[in-house]
């Protein structure tokens, strides 16, 4: 993936045609570029919109990076906004740039990406929709990228929102877990009422774990050890003297199995430990305990999930999956009572936050599975 | 068939569909393409969590070695052939704890007899519940032996709740009587949905898209007809010779080794109906209708509708190349083709005298697959007077290399003067998504495994394929007097364009 050299600034702010003229002209620049030059040296695709809005303009630079990155996948117009009330009033300013990528040996290059970055101080955060707005390409679907948990923004979201098809977060950006994944409830009853699509690029993170829980319901000979688990042991990564707060990945994962297992958290069953929490639920007339523990993993993000088993003790089956010491597997392993199921290592890519974003920009239905999920997350937190 | 339970925590994960527990068992476990596609395929759809843990690999071939050796080869054959990232230790010493291997011949009913209680170890160890692939990776004349040997081990019918399916490379025969026959023998085995007749050009992304390309857009389909498109083009060139293949290829020729199957399978997907569903039958009776709508070539109607080559020495990308008559194994007064080309028509309502032109051959200029509609022209010429001729609207849809689709039309040159200038408007896969698409066996080996029979060929539609080019055989078993008729590194014979000429139209240049 190669880029223009540098962020054009656009002299007219807020003139779309102005902007479109820049942009016309980064493309005949790049097909001008020397080691491109033959008959149809810039092709364009554009699969979708993509806004992102910044609390301020510290994650600019990384988010150019994750946007170059993500043009590779999903070729689009990206439409950066980074805004910052609390810094001395200035107007919007504008630049644009381009992304491009050449095949290795192909006879031409394409051009993947336009990006318009906005920036904003004090109260003109308030026009950063207007001027945004109006950037995107009719006729694509639309990706709104929120990258504010501070929640001071509510107007400019509800704005940005009303122009998007999808909104994308990330669960693990706030330092109290609860806290985001009740902001994501709210967010999620707001997305419904815009009719637009929730997705959390923390929940993607989730899919290989989800994916391997999954594997072993798809073994007929396990169901029946399955059907009747008891406990549930959720490890994640993080200080011991936080173990009051279960991390955004845990509380997502034991939602979801809550929610696809049918079970229903019982009342003033929660209790915790220095090692962690535990919550009680009940599946017909037996019930199933899910305990939250903290380890020590200096090397990994907080947060991150380390191990979860899955125990059946009439049956003294356990189904256990494990990320491993340096991080780049899961192993996942099934013990019946003397039984042993053949257990396999399997990669645990990590992905970057482009492909964790690419993945999602891929599916335009909304995600029932995630919005139960959030919702059972939700009952445990209002149990804390 | 298995009773499959919902699984509760499978929906919403975007990886697709699971895939049961069995074994995979091998004939020709240590042949190329076992080595090449099917192994590295296999440990691919392992890593991305498409086969589940509970699944085993039984290799079998003549040379005798135990499983440890056979692990062995195996992690060679992936070094070579796999991903260019290197291997993925941890994950191949998972995966290759479910390989396995039993030495034997074809001939021989112990050798089945072998696999049957090896095949019930494996269960008991791996867990694969009596589910069982066998895959014939083998020359084709032991189709039929290993279909027998199956069958009196007992081996060819499933057991309890479990399945058995079999998968079987090409070619699906040599001619009509020859597949009629092989189709019989795999008939007096197994049922008709428990056989998977496999080519790999399905597999290919761009022809899958062929699908979603006319059934999921509105703009195209009503120009799919007689009244919109002029007529048809599929090339399918290769700049490689014979490649040391010299002995098949002489006993094959192009309109066997290509035109009857690859090409055929392009024409349906281009000239079939929509399906009423997208149940493999349904898509698969839509194809076969298709094909079965082809206008029979008499036999005094071949020398016009049939043009056959064989490549003489010339140059190709750069490279100086002996002609075919002149590659190893191959007679030196041959008359197998190395090109053909054919023009088929269509007596059906959507086809009526619409051509198409369908050509395949060795050691033309370059390697390219793709399948061009020529929309017809303006019904009037409004703008006669500027430089450039018309030209008509082509919609390119290419297969290999590049895969992707091109639309061709005119536009205005920027200026005072009514210039106009044909323009390619492209779509390209691997520039547009940036992601390498699966390989072929990824797909289709688990296509099998989950019962999905879309891009499998079927009975029907490989006895229609032979039937169709019976009478350019039957004419073509005379000797070619005008052979070596192309140089290497051109496009094919004259004769090939002078076809063209006499249906009106003229070959593009890829």
């Amino acid at each position: 993936m190669r880029s223009t050299p540098q962020q054009i600034p656009v002299p007219d702010t807020l003139d779309v045609e102005s902007i479109e003229r820049m942009l016309a002209s980064l493309w005949q620049e790049t097909a001008r570029d020397s080691e491109y030059q033959v008959a149809d040296a810039v092709l364009r695709t554009r699969a979708a919109d993509l806004m992102v809005f910044l609390k301020d303009e510290s994650l600019l630079a990384q988010s150019h990076q994750i946007i170059s990155e993500l043009a590779t996948y999903h070729p689009c117009r990206a439409v950066l906004m980074a805004g910052d009330r609390t810094a001395p009033k200035r107007d919007i300013e504008m630049f644009v740039s381009a992304h491009y990528s050449s095949e290795k040996g192909a006879e031409s290059s394409s051009l993947c990406c336009e990006e318009i970055t906005l920036t904003a101080r004090g109260e003109f955060v308030s026009e950063l929709p207007s001027a945004a707005v109006p950037l995107l390409v009719p006729d694509l679907p639309v990706f709104l990228w929120w990258r504010d948990e501070t929640g001071a923004e509510e107007k400019v979201f509800g704005q940005l929102c009303q122009a998007a098809d999808r909104l994308i977060i990330d669960s693990a950006d706030s330092p109290d877990p609860a806290v985001h994944i009740d902001s994501v409830a709210r967010k999620l009853k707001l997305v419904r009422d815009e009719e637009i699509v929730l997705s959390d690029i923390n929940w993607a993170r989730l899919i290989p774990w989800r994916a391997s829980l999954a594997n072993f319901y798809d073994v007929q000979g396990c169901r029946a050890a399955l059907d009747q688990i008891d406990h549930v042991r959720i490890d994640f990564t993080g200080e011991p003297d936080t173990s009051s707060l279960v991390s955004a990945q845990a509380l997502l994962i034991a939602g979801w199995l809550a929610s696809r297992l049918d079970w229903k958290l019982a009342d003033k069953t929660q209790a915790s430990d220095s090692q962690g929490r535990t919550y009680s639920f009940s599946k017909d007339d037996r019930s199933v305990v899910v305990s939250f523990n903290v380890v020590h993993r200096p090397a990994m993000k907080s947060g991150r999930l380390t191990q979860i088993e899955l125990q059946n003790s009439e049956l003294k089956a356990v189904f256990g999956v494990s990320r491993s010491e340096d991080g780049t597997h899961l192993e996942t392993w099934t013990q019946i009572g003397e039984q042993a199921y053949p257990s396999r290592s399997l990669p645990n890519r990590i992905m970057s936050d482009a492909q964790l974003l690419s993945r999602e920009m891929e599916m335009l239905s909304d995600d029932k599975v995630y919005e139960e999920a959030v919702a059972a997350a939700m009952e445990m937190i209002r149990h804390r | 068939m298995t009773e499959t339970l919902v699984n509760p925590l499978r929906a919403g994960i975007p990886l697709g569909p699971t895939a049961e527990s069995c074994v995979v068992v091998i004939f020709g476990g240590t042949g190329d393409l076992t080595r090449r596609k099917l192994l590295p395929a296999l440990f691919r759809l392992a890593q991305q969590r498409l086969i589940p843990a509970e699944f085993a690999i039984l290799g079998t071939s003549r040379p005798p070695m135990n499983d440890e050796e056979y692990r062995s080869q195996m992690r060679e054959a992936l070094a070579e052939f796999g991903d260019e990232d290197g291997i993925d230790e941890a994950a191949w010493n998972s995966f290759a704890q479910g390989i396995f291997y039993i030495a034997g011949e074809f001939k021989d009913a112990e050798t089945f007899n072998s696999i049957k209680s090896r095949l019930e170890e494996i269960d008991q160890q791996r867990k694969t519940q009596g589910n069982r692939i066998f895959y014939l990776a083998t020359a084709p004349e032991f189709f039929g032996l290993i279909a027998e040997q199956l069958a009196a081990a007992n081996l060819s019918r499933s057991q309890d709740r479990a399945w058995t399916r079999i998968i079987v490379e090409k070619p699906f025969g040599h001619d009509l009587e020859s597949a009629r026959s092989l189709n019989n023998k795999l008939a007096q085995v197994f049922e008709e949905p428990q056989i998977y007749r496999i080519d790999h050009y399905l597999g290919k992304e761009t022809v899958q898209n062929l699908m979603v390309f006319r059934f999921a857009n509105s703009n195209f389909e009503p120009l799919w007809n007689y009244q919109y498109i002029d007529h048809v083009q599929i090339t399918n060139a290769e700049a490689i010779g014979v490649e040391g293949r010299g002995g098949y290829y002489e006993q094959a020729g192009a309109l066997r080794d290509m035109m009857q199957n690859h090409v055929f399978q392009l024409v349906s997907l281009i000239a079939m109906d929509p399906p009423v569903s997208l149940k493999p039958n349904d898509i698969r009776d839509e194809k076969f209708r298709a094909l079965q709508t082809v206008r029979t070539i008499s036999p005094e109607q071949v020398a016009q509708d049939a043009v056959r080559g064989q490549y003489g020495p010339g140059q190709v990308l750069g490279q100086t190349v002996v002609g075919y008559r002149g590659e190893p194994g191959v007679n030196p007064h041959s008359s197998t083709e190395t090109f053909a080309a054919m023009v088929i028509r269509f007596d059906n309502w959507r086809w009526a005298d619409v051509p198409f032109l369908l050509r395949s051959g060795k050691r033309l200029q370059k390697r390219v697959t793709e399948i061009a509609i020529y929309f017809k022209e303006v019904p009037h010429r409004l703008f006669s007077d500027t430089d450039a001729p018309l030209e008509p609207n082509v919609l390119l849809i290419r297969i290999q290399p590049n895969e992707g689709i091109t639309l061709r039309f005119g536009a205005k040159l920027p200026g005072l003067a009514l210039r106009i200038r044909w323009v390619n408007m492209d779509f390209r896969y691997g520039s547009s998504f940036g992601v390498k698409p699966p390989e072929a066996y990824e797909r289709l080996l688990l296509d099998c495994i989950l019962d999905d029979s879309t891009l499998y060929a079927r009975r029907d539609m490989v006895e229609r394929g032979w039937e169709i080019v019976t009478p350019i055989l039957e004419a073509w078993k005379n000797p070619a007097v005008d052979f070596p008729n192309y140089e290497s590194g051109s496009w094919g014979p004259a004769a090939s364009f002078e076809l063209a000429r006499r249906v009106g139209r003229e070959w593009r240049k890829p």
